[in-house]
């Protein structure tokens, strides 16, 4: 236990008495990124919101370095445990504001120059800072979404489709960003198709099928068998079909 | 003090008022509206029904017993909450009971403050000043339960993804419904304020008309319908607050989670 940050435990959720994620389990070593995948509807989305508590087990445990969710308050679980939605939902407020929003909640303040650093970090000019979140394509809102989430400093992040609205380029810059906090202290759970993070960031993989695990390993070791093949080729398959990410404006 | 008599309406004097009624009936068969039998049902209804509450009324206040005006006061609050909860566009089971806890204790605390520190009356409970003051802010209350709470459902509706992504950034439930909670509670405040904003100026309300055509001193119509406005200001206030506690644990749990079952079946 001493290396894993999160330890998830035959995790299951029902939503009117059908069952979305069943038998979930998994260790989340310190320092890694698993990578969950999996076809539409397959309960991915479930499982991260699942463990910082937007959505409560139906039976199944998750421990935080060894810690049991339930015995954190939830307000300070999701500061350690960050979720960040696929489809972003920012108030219609200067980007400056939208990232103080974090460490406000929690009665703390950020200086300007972590302000500025946090969106380099995600690739966004600091000329955004004054600006209203509403002029921001989805692309530069899911960005500064997750420079919220990183506002928090939180020991494990979970992100939801971080690269359905970016382009190739932007996509590595955020492979690399992840990559850099992987190598200083983060941990994460990023549900995506894409392979440029399967292959820059991800060490370890689950494939979800119908709330199940139907295959797990760890990626380097599994590109040269025939499962890895065979998750590619599914990969391939879900990044075609993948929809394009839904973006909200708040009025 | 005015020294005019006090004309008395007899049931002669109010059918002839009655006659009035043939201008909107004739406008309305005019142009068709296809109103004018609820235009007279509406009128009769009206009548019947203060009637009712004249006599009743007047059996109230000629007793002295404290517990006839308090037990009326709350027969009063317990049709509110039930009102409410007709009027309510999302309603859901037992709102009416809370609905109500909430318009009591909005009315309550203002009618009560104003009984004992402004009018100072002796007893406090007197029935011929408790009853129609809190008929007043009692109504006030009610309409802000309905909007307050229509308002902060209908804005959960709209942007239950922005209170997601709060309550994933570390809000606590209160936390993540301010911009929901912000919109009702504006909605609801914004009437009265408004009223503040013209009255005596735009129009005369009830309460001063009532005093000044009973013969009272017109300074003292001002002082009162003042005093009560502050009152039903406190009421609307106490109610938006109280109904949109209600709004938030109705749909987040003390985990600071969406109940999501719950918002799908209330708000669908």
């Amino acid at each position: 236990m001493k290396d894993t940050v999160l330890h998830v435990e035959n995790l299951r959720v029902d939503y009117d008495d059908h069952p979305i994620i069943r038998d979930i389990s998994f260790d989340l070593p310190y320092m890694t990124c698993l990578m969950v995948a999996g076809p539409s509807g397959s309960g991915k989305s479930t499982l991260l919101k699942t463990i910082n508590r937007l959505i409560e087990p139906t039976d199944g445990s998750v421990y935080l370095r060894g810690d049991d969710v339930r015995q954190i308050s939830v307000p300070a679980l999701r500061a350690r445990i960050v979720y960040v939605p696929q489809s972003t939902a920012l108030g219609p407020v200067p980007v400056r504001e939208n990232i103080q929003l974090g460490p406000a909640f929690r009665g703390d303040s950020i200086t300007e120059e972590k302000i500025q650093s946090l969106l380099s970090d995600v690739g966004l000019p600091t000329a955004y800072l004054p600006r209203n979140t509403r002029t921001l394509s989805g692309g530069e809102q899911y960005r500064l979404s997750l420079a919220m989430a990183l506002s928090l400093e939180p020991e494990v992040l979970l992100l939801d489709e971080p690269t359905a609205h970016l382009d190739p380029e932007l996509t590595g810059h955020i492979a690399d960003m992840i990559s850099a906090r992987i190598q200083s202290g983060l941990s994460a759970v990023i549900v995506s198709h894409d392979m440029v993070l399967f292959r820059r960031i991800g060490r370890e993989f689950i494939f979800l099928v119908h709330g199940r695990i139907k295959r797990r390993g760890e990626i380097q070791d599994a590109e040269k068998d025939a499962d890895q093949e065979a998750l590619w080729r599914e990969l391939r398959a879900l990044s075609s079909s993948a929809p394009t990410m839904r973006v909200s404006y708040e009025q | 003090m005015n020294s005019d008599p006090y004309y008395e309406i007899s049931a002669v004097s109010l059918a002839v008022g009655f006659i009035l009624l043939v201008i909107p009936s004739g406008f309305s068969k005019l142009l068709r509206l296809g109103i004018v039998k609820d235009l007279i049902w509406g009128a009769v209804r009206a009548a019947i029904q203060l009637m009712i509450v004249g006599a009743l009324l007047g059996w109230v206040l000629s007793r002295r017993e404290p517990y006839i005006p308090v037990a009326g006061l709350f027969l009063m609050l317990l049709s509110a909450g039930i009102n409410a909860q007709r009027r309510q566009k999302f309603p859901y089971p037992w709102l009416w009971l809370k609905a109500t806890g909430v318009i009591v204790t909005a009315t309550i605390l203002p009618l009560v403050f104003i009984l004992i520190f402004v009018v100072r009356a002796d007893p406090w409970y007197t029935p011929r000043l408790m009853i129609p003051l809190a008929g007043m802010v009692m109504g006030n209350s009610m309409s802000a339960v309905v909007l307050g709470l229509d308002r902060f459902y209908a804005g959960f509706k709209d942007r239950w993804a922005l209170i997601e992504a709060r309550l994933a950034l570390g809000a606590s439930r209160y936390q993540a419904c301010l911009p929901v909670v912000r919109g009702a509670a504006r909605a609801s405040l914004l009437p009265i304020i408004n009223t503040m904003m013209i009255i005596g100026i735009v129009h005369l309300p009830g309460m001063i008309v009532g005093q000044i055509t009973a013969g009272g001193d017109p300074n003292q119509a001002a002082r009162y319908q003042l005093m009560i406005m502050y009152a039903i200001a406190t009421a609307n206030a106490l109610a938006t607050f109280g109904v949109i506690f209600l709004g938030i644990s109705r749909f987040m749990t003390n985990h600071h989670q969406i109940r999501y079952e719950t918002v799908r079946e209330d708000l669908q």
